[in-house]
């Protein structure tokens, strides 16, 4: 293993993304992909949609890359340990792996919920393929499901299992659906959505108890109302996979601390990217923040790939305009920027109970995010104008990366051996 | 603080991928997967176009020097709908 070796911890969207991108850019060392899963990085929104709804098979699930990766696939493995001094990994299997740069993308797990009775296996969660196996085994023969928790994956299975007219009841503590992301007002427009759809609306109230019996699963709310399924799926959120980075050096609060050209502060030669990474987006100021989207997996892992081969002193900061969709009932929802941390929605387009239109979003005087449903095209023009409104302020001195990266002249720095 | 960490090698391996001069593409959208989001057009407004009547319109054999954004289109989008062939 030399200095020139690079280990991507994690196998998911953001780590195939790096990978591709090392390559892309002429990267000729080995190149090591870690996962616990037992297969290939796959595509996981389906899971909770067209895989539920049995319009896609397990085998579309891959993903088209464009060049070679000639990566070393690690499947069903997992990082205990990270020894900086030594540049050594400590995996389950015994082995201590050299690296010479890290890519961290261990992603996000589902969060536990104090009390379920998770070796209950009418209880499921979904967040892997093996999860969506499991899940849907369980449906079948099943008629009534209970839904904990009313973030996208809830209510997206809430749809699909509606789409299969399976009665389904959905439990969030929060009084709207899809709260965090959408807001009170335009949270309780989608919560109208899955109630016109015929879902089993339990909001603003959590579970009290539990109890599993041979006639199924009898959950106690608090507001007093029981819940009786023959499936349940919890799913209260997800937590960054960090565990493995305890004690050397970074500070995993909330994901793995990066500085804005996600490069891992306090850990030398590494980068984050995906879910798992907390990195200022300069764009939206200095508060380093996670996002959680798809499409940021793809760009941010790609961004890092760069870091990574650029070096710390000379990288450029990742400040993308965030983008993410979803889609519930036929409804499709679509954000723009950081909605998140926005003060102020305003109504620029469309009517909430027409389902089609455009929500601003403004912090301050200015306009961080936008929110659509059925809006495509004005999200376009939105995206333009979050982008316009809050510029990348090291956008300037940036390098552009050539249109052919492999002319040899434009490449930056290469150093040869 | 760290000092800064060097940049890695980088090699060039000309066998791996070729300069778009003298390539050919063929775009092509599966219309059963596709949701029209719209991410396409965003990623490579020369090449795909959603329409007003919402339906999505694009070239199955864009420029050579489209590559890159037809590239890009077809990783994020939401539906994996779009598939690339390259030829020289």
């Amino acid at each position: 293993m030399s200095d020139n070796d690079v280990v991507i911890v994690g196998a998911g969207l953001a780590a195939l993304r790096a990978a591709e991108r090392l390559r892309m850019r002429g990267f000729a060392g080995f190149i090591t992909m870690i996962g616990d899963e037992t297969i290939a990085p796959y595509n996981r929104p389906p899971l909770s949609k067209q895989m539920l709804t049995g319009k896609m098979r397990a085998s579309e699930l891959g993903f088209q890359t464009f060049t070679r990766l000639a990566v070393t696939m690690r499947s069903g493995q997992r990082v205990l340990g990270v020894d900086p001094t030594r540049r050594q990994l400590h995996l389950d299997t015994g082995e201590h792996l050299s690296y010479g740069r890290l890519v961290i993308a261990t992603g996000v797990k589902p969060r536990l919920l104090p009390g379920v009775p998770v070796h209950d296996e009418r209880v499921s969660m979904l967040r892997t393929l093996d999860d969506f196996h499991n899940f849907n085994r369980l449906l079948r023969g099943a008629r009534r499901v209970a839904v904990v928790g009313g973030g996208f994956i809830g209510c997206e299975v809430a749809a699909s299992l509606r789409q299969r007219s399976m009665k389904v009841t959905l439990v969030d503590v929060a009084p709207v659906l899809l709260q965090r992301v959408l807001g009170q007002q335009l949270g309780a427009t989608l919560t109208e959505v899955h109630r016109a759809a015929g879902v089993d609306l339990r909001l603003g109230t959590g579970v009290e108890s539990w109890s599993t019996g041979r006639s199924g699963i009898v959950l106690e709310l608090r507001d007093g109302s029981t819940v009786r399924a023959d499936v349940v799926l919890v799913a209260v959120g997800t937590m960054p996979v960090v565990d493995w980075l305890a004690d050397c050096g970074v500070d995993t609060t909330d994901g793995v601390l990066c500085d804005e050209t996600s490069h891992v502060v306090g850990l030398d030669g590494a980068v984050a990217a995906g879910d798992v990474a907390r990195w200022p987006n300069v764009r939206f100021g200095s508060e380093p923040r996670r996002v959680e989207h798809w499409i940021n997996a793809v760009e941010h892992g790609q961004a890092a790939a760069d870091s990574l081969l650029d070096g710390r002193a000379r990288a450029r900061p990742y400040a993308p305009i965030p983008r993410f969709w979803s889609e519930q009932h036929g409804v499709r929802i679509q954000s723009v920027g950081m909605p998140g941390i926005a003060d102020r929605v305003e109504l620029v387009q469309g009517q909430l109970e027409g389902r089609t239109f455009v929500a601003a979003c403004f912090r301050g005087d200015r306009i961080v995010g936008a929110l659509g449903f059925n809006s495509p095209r004005s999200m376009l023009r939105f995206a333009d104008i979050v982008d316009e409104a809050n510029p990348n302020p090291a956008a300037v001195e940036r390098i552009t990366m050539p249109a052919d990266p492999w002319n040899r002249q434009l490449i930056p720095h290469v150093v040869q051996a | 603080m760290n000092p800064p960490a060097a940049p890695l090698t980088i090699f060039l391996d000309v066998h791996q991928e070729l300069p778009d001069n003298g390539l050919r593409i063929r775009v092509d959208v599966n219309r059963n997967h596709c949701h029209r989001y719209a991410i396409c057009e965003q990623e490579a407004p020369d090449v795909f176009r959603m329409r007003s009547d919402g339906r999505l319109e694009y070239q199955a054999s864009p420029d050579p020097d489209q590559r890159d954004a037809v590239r890009q289109a077809a990783r994020v989008c939401p539906m994996q709908a779009i598939s690339i062939e390259e030829r020289r």
